[in-house]
């Protein structure tokens, strides 16, 4: 089973859940968690008892790049980059690396031959192994936008590995990398507070999770901190609240330590409430 | 005119919160810039009452039209982002999967993959609660290039700035979390980045790398401490971190309750009762003032 762990906001206890709900899982039965926070990646300070270092691989991909540095303008390649790569300076063309995904496109279209392609870094996937946790993290490299060919990677590496649940820390936000990374989830956990901000963003990522067909449950996180309703987009979204963790002032220490709190009372609570639904489901 | 822009690496960190201080202080002589348009809380936090607003048109999208499609597999054997896959009758698109780079429609033998132009969602100029303006922008879920809506939003403020008078002293620019695409975008350029560190082990580790980010791109950082006062390791890391990449440290804010209630009454910070809280805003005001150097 495939449990992604997104919320719209940033900062909810994406995290936070994904460490604790992995920690149990491990326990009965083989579990990878995979940081697909790319731009963020911190569940693994978590998990002190890992191994470490992790074992680390580059992720490359292929990106276009001129025969000889540069190349006179034909017009067959420039106008076709949807990714403005391809810049033509007084009719010589140039190829930005840093923006190039690596599609092939200009590649084929050159009747010339005047297009190759290399290897570039743009990121790290990380992996390390306790006990019956598989732990995997991808990593963007600083100063790169291609997130969402890391989240690939980093799925890829997650699905190699044999798991009864693969749990996924997904990037905040609504768009592109948060989509990516929750496709091909089983089921979708959003991380919500009962603030104003946090049920405007939670919001957002129902309706993308609505248009991605993926079923979905609400784990409101810091209860006690405020009144905003998030029950109406519950049932507008068909997203029942599975589990409320309150805030303590003990889990805010053990959050800004990035320690797990796997005795804390209230949280076993909300994580076998978690486990008990997602059970009920498999 | 300076444009000074707020960044954390990490979510929640209280890049909005304190944005928008920032923007009541300010006042008519400042406009925000809500550039996290994944998840915008500028106009919560501003109360914007929307003036205009407009479609934001995302780019080309692409769909494959059964009946036109022979089943080939030029497209899918074509597409380096596995987004295309065989169905019953014919090949199909994977929206989730697709980074629009069209390369499915020039190897379609059959012309059957038309591309269309996409609403990626809508970009407001508002109202805050004082008058002053709001550039913000809605994505719509699930959908693409955030870093272009970002660009767009920056510009509209700095063309409303171009014109306003009395002159605009800052833009205000709300960054997304992270260190990627939209918020290289939110930063390029920016006279001034504070960086919002939350006093914890994620919150130093995303600003270390945002810091690294910010060197890479040559812009001048200074740095906010947040939720202070839960661990005092955590406490020193934050301000090790700061010294360690040269960024001023303007102010050390403590975890407190008082914050999150003048945050939901829509105070700004700024315009809170709250003599504390009022405090904090009009200290941390004034230090971004002679940090910008205004």
């Amino acid at each position: 089973m495939i449990i992604a762990i997104a919320s719209g906001k940033g900062g909810t206890g994406k995290t936070t859940l994904a460490v604790h709900l992995a920690a149990r899982l491990a326990k009965f039965s083989d579990t990878t968690l995979v940081d697909l926070d790319v731009e963020a990646p911190d569940s693994d300070a978590y998990f002190p008892e890992a191994q470490r270092p992790y074992t680390s691989a580059a992720v490359s991909i292929r990106i276009a790049e001129a025969v000889d540095g540069e190349f006179a303008d034909t017009s067959a390649c420039a106008s076709l980059c949807r990714f403005g790569a391809i810049v033509s300076i007084k009719g010589i063309l140039r190829i930005n690396a840093g923006l190039c995904k690596g599609c092939g496109r200009c590649l084929r279209a050159c009747p010339k031959g005047s297009i190759r392609e290399r290897p570039m870094v743009i990121g790290q996937i990380g992996e390390t192994r306790w006990e019956r946790l598989t732990l995997v993290r991808g990593s963007l490299a600083i100063g790169d936008i291609r997130a969402t060919a890391v989240i690939d990677e980093a799925k890829k590496r997650a699905a190699s590995r044999p798991f009864d649940f693969q749990i996924r820390d997904c990037p905040p936000g609504a768009t592109c990398p948060t989509v990516r990374a929750a496709h091909g989830a089983d089921i979708c956990l959003l991380v919500a507070e009962p603030t104003d901000f946090s049920v405007h963003d939670l919001a957002g990522a129902l309706r993308m999770l609505q248009g991605m067909g993926i079923a979905r449950a609400i784990v409101l996180n810091k209860a006690g901190t405020g009144q905003a309703d998030y029950q109406s987009l519950a049932m507008r979204y068909d997203a029942p609240v599975i589990a409320e963790i309150p805030w303590t002032e003990s889990l805010a220490k053990a959050g800004a330590a990035g320690r797990r709190a796997d005795g804390d009372a209230d949280l076993a609570q909300a994580i076998d409430s978690i486990v008990s639904y997602l059970g009920a489901l498999s | 005119m300076k444009t000074i822009a707020l960044a954390s690496g990490k979510g929640g960190a209280g890049k909005t919160s304190v944005a928008a201080a920032l923007g009541a202080a300010f006042g008519l002589q400042g406009i925000n810039a809500d550039c996290d348009v994944d998840a915008a809380n500028g106009a919560i936090a501003l109360g914007a009452r929307i003036m205009s607003s407009e479609d934001y048109w995302a780019g080309e999208g692409y769909a494959i039209n059964a009946s036109a499609c022979s089943s080939c597999g030029a497209c899918a054997l074509a597409c380096r982002f596995d987004a295309i896959a065989r169905t019953a009758s014919a090949y199909a698109i994977d929206e989730a999967l697709c980074e629009r780079c069209g390369a499915c429609v020039d190897l379609c033998p059959s012309g059957a993959v038309l591309a269309h132009d996409k609403l990626g969602g809508a970009l407001y100029v508002s109202k805050t609660r004082w008058d002053s303006t709001l550039v913000h922008a809605e994505l719509v879920p699930g959908e693409d290039t955030s870093g272009k809506l970002v660009r767009a939003v920056r510009q509209r403020a700095e063309a409303i700035a171009a014109a306003a008078n009395p002159p605009i002293e800052a833009i205000i620019i709300d960054a997304p979390p992270g260190i990627g695409c939209p918020v290289i975008a939110s930063l390029s350029g920016v006279d001034l980045t504070v960086v919002v560190i939350e006093a914890g082990s994620s919150g130093v580790r995303d600003a270390a790398r945002l810091f690294e980010l910010l060197s890479g791109m040559k812009r001048a950082a200074i740095a906010v401490i947040n939720k202070a006062g839960i661990d005092a390791y955590w406490d020193a890391q934050a301000r090790g971190l700061a010294e360690a990449w040269n960024a001023p440290l303007i102010a050390v804010l403590p975890w407190d309750k008082r914050f999150r209630l003048s945050t939901e009454r829509g105070e700004a910070w700024f315009h809170s009762p709250d003599v504390f809280v009022a405090g904090q805003a009009r200290s941390l005001y004034s230090a971004v003032r002679s940090a910008a150097a205004l």
